[in-house]
């Protein structure tokens, strides 16, 4: 039973609550037994592996940087919600996907018209040099006499052609 | 005392020089005075338009309006026979590969619709006309269109040349026919108006009525530039002829664009010709000297000239010669409305100048 009581009081005696009179009496019993000393080591060991386990309060300098990654967080998000807000828009989503467009087919025109054939050179060519007689009534293009034209040429009227132009001049 | 005779004598030449110098100068005059009609003066008129080449001839009527040198415009209204009238039981015409086809539909889409009139008159070409030609101005008195005209001919002083005849108004110059005779003197092209009216007002009122269904095509962009900048556009020195005919000369250098393709227009005229060379790097002859012929295709059965180890293309093109080849890496074309044998030499010329090179 006195040991009981004793052991009771152990917690307090270690943390220095006990009166006096009790504080003697429980010293007094630790001396002469060894179970009840065996226990307030037992205590004290508990003691220090639980004080052990206690963490320290957060610094200010890791407060402070918490607080800033905190602020960065939002703001990010912010501008994020209000980009999102805005590619989103209607008149802006179509805006973009046009330009998107416009651009990819002028990087394919660019990048992989063909150059030219030459009939279409010769088109292109003919066109440039022949405007200029059509619109200056002081230019010509007919230096060639009309007999001295290739037999190429002329083969195309065909014979029926010929026969109705002997005809013409025989008149 | 002695001295009288002399002093007559000299008043005498130079009463003669004044009186040659002012006949021979009233000619280039009446020239420039035309010229400066065609792009001062207001009009509206229906005009017809024919030339023949030996493919037969075409016939069209056409609408001119010249409100200012920027709202001047013309269109064809209607066409009479067709490039190949005379011809059209042709069986090559029935061959005609698609090709060909498109390239006619596409220039049948370009005839009826409004074209810009553009009006060039340099009077550097004024000039050289004076040079390489004998203008002949004759009072003619009749009325074209309803109006008294004059009639100046310009005469070749150079054998294989044109003549020109041009019929204008006494009154304000304009031009109301036009008659283009070549060497053999033979008639090839026509125009003559079969009405035209002068008024300001008619023609505004017009303008304002036409204006809205003519859609001015965008303009075409081919400025002026010096040899040094078409040299930086071939990446090497354009090559000019040695030869000439006689007469000519470079007018200027142009650069044009086909899609990614850049090449250079070398501009030879005497005033009243012109011939041109077309220079590019030769970028399609690695894409397409492979290719197999197509039946029909412009190409395959055109005339070729061997002039050293260079195959020239010779295509006769309306009333106009194309020849074509390539060297020391440049794509040659040569198109001009001269005989063939002079057009000839000026290739000569530059196939052996970058043989040289």
């Amino acid at each position: 039973m006195k040991h009981q009581s004793i052991q009771k009081h152990l917690s307090a005696y270690l943390d220095n609550e006990l009166a006096p009179i009790l504080r003697k009496k429980v010293e007094t019993h630790l001396r002469t037994c060894e179970e009840c000393a065996d226990m307030l080591t037992d205590f004290k060991i508990n003691r220090q592996q639980i004080a052990g386990l206690v963490h320290p309060a957060p610094s200010m300098k890791h407060a402070v940087l918490a607080k800033i990654r905190d602020a960065e967080a939002s703001s990010r998000s912010r501008v994020l919600h209000i980009f999102k807000r805005w590619v989103f828009r209607p008149f802006t989503f179509g805006a973009t996907a046009f330009s998107t467009l416009c651009f990819i087919l002028a990087f394919i025109f660019f990048s992989s018209s063909p150059a030219p054939q030459y009939d279409e050179l010769l088109d292109f060519y003919f066109e440039v040099h022949t405007e200029e007689v059509a619109n200056n009534p002081l230019k010509s293009n007919v230096a060639t006499p009309l007999s001295s034209t290739p037999a190429t040429e002329t083969e195309e009227l065909g014979e029926g052609a010929e026969t109705l132009l002997d005809l013409y001049f025989d008149d | 005392m002695q001295l009288k005779p002399i002093f007559v004598y000299c008043c005498f030449t130079l009463i003669v020089f004044a009186l040659i110098s002012s006949w021979l100068f009233a000619d280039m005059d009446t020239l420039e005075r035309i010229a400066e009609a065609e792009q001062d003066v207001v009009y509206i008129g229906l005009r017809l338009k024919t030339y023949s080449t030996s493919n037969g001839s075409r016939t069209m009527e056409e609408l001119v309006i010249h409100q200012t040198a920027e709202n001047s415009y013309r269109k064809i209204v209607s066409i009479v026979g067709g490039p190949k009238s005379l011809s059209e039981e042709n069986t090559r015409e029935r061959q005609q590969d698609d090709n060909n086809r498109n390239r006619d539909e596409r220039r049948r889409s370009r005839e009826f619709r409004w074209v810009r009139h553009r009006s060039q008159f340099s009077p550097k070409e004024i000039k050289l006309i004076a040079q390489n030609y004998v203008l002949e101005l004759r009072h003619w008195g009749e009325k074209i269109a309803g109006h008294e005209t004059d009639l100046l001919i310009i005469n070749p002083k150079h054998d294989g040349r044109p003549t020109k005849h041009i019929y204008f108004a006494r009154k304000n110059g304009i031009i109301l026919r036009v008659k283009d005779l070549d060497a053999a003197g033979i008639l090839r092209n026509m125009y003559v108006y079969s009405r035209i009216s002068f008024e300001p007002k008619t023609v505004e009122s017009k303008w304002e009525v036409l204006k809205k269904e003519i859609n001015p095509e965008p303009g075409h962009n081919r400025p002026t530039i010096t040899l040094g900048e078409a040299e930086k556009i071939l990446k090497k020195q354009p090559i000019q002829p040695t030869y000439l005919p006689v007469g000519f000369q470079l007018q200027d250098i142009s650069k044009l664009q086909i899609r990614k393709y850049r090449p250079i227009r070398l501009k030879y005229t005497d005033g009243l010709l012109d011939f041109s060379i077309f220079e590019s790097p030769d970028e399609i002859r690695s894409e397409t000297n492979n290719r197999p012929p197509n039946r029909g295709d412009r190409n395959s059965d055109r005339v070729v000239k061997k002039i050293g180890d260079i195959s020239v293309y010779n295509y006769p093109r309306g009333q106009d010669y194309v020849f074509r080849w390539s060297s020391s890496g440049i794509n040659f074309y040569l198109i001009g409305p001269l005989p063939t044998d002079e057009l000839l030499k000026v290739v000569e010329s530059i196939i052996l100048k970058t043989d040289q090179k």
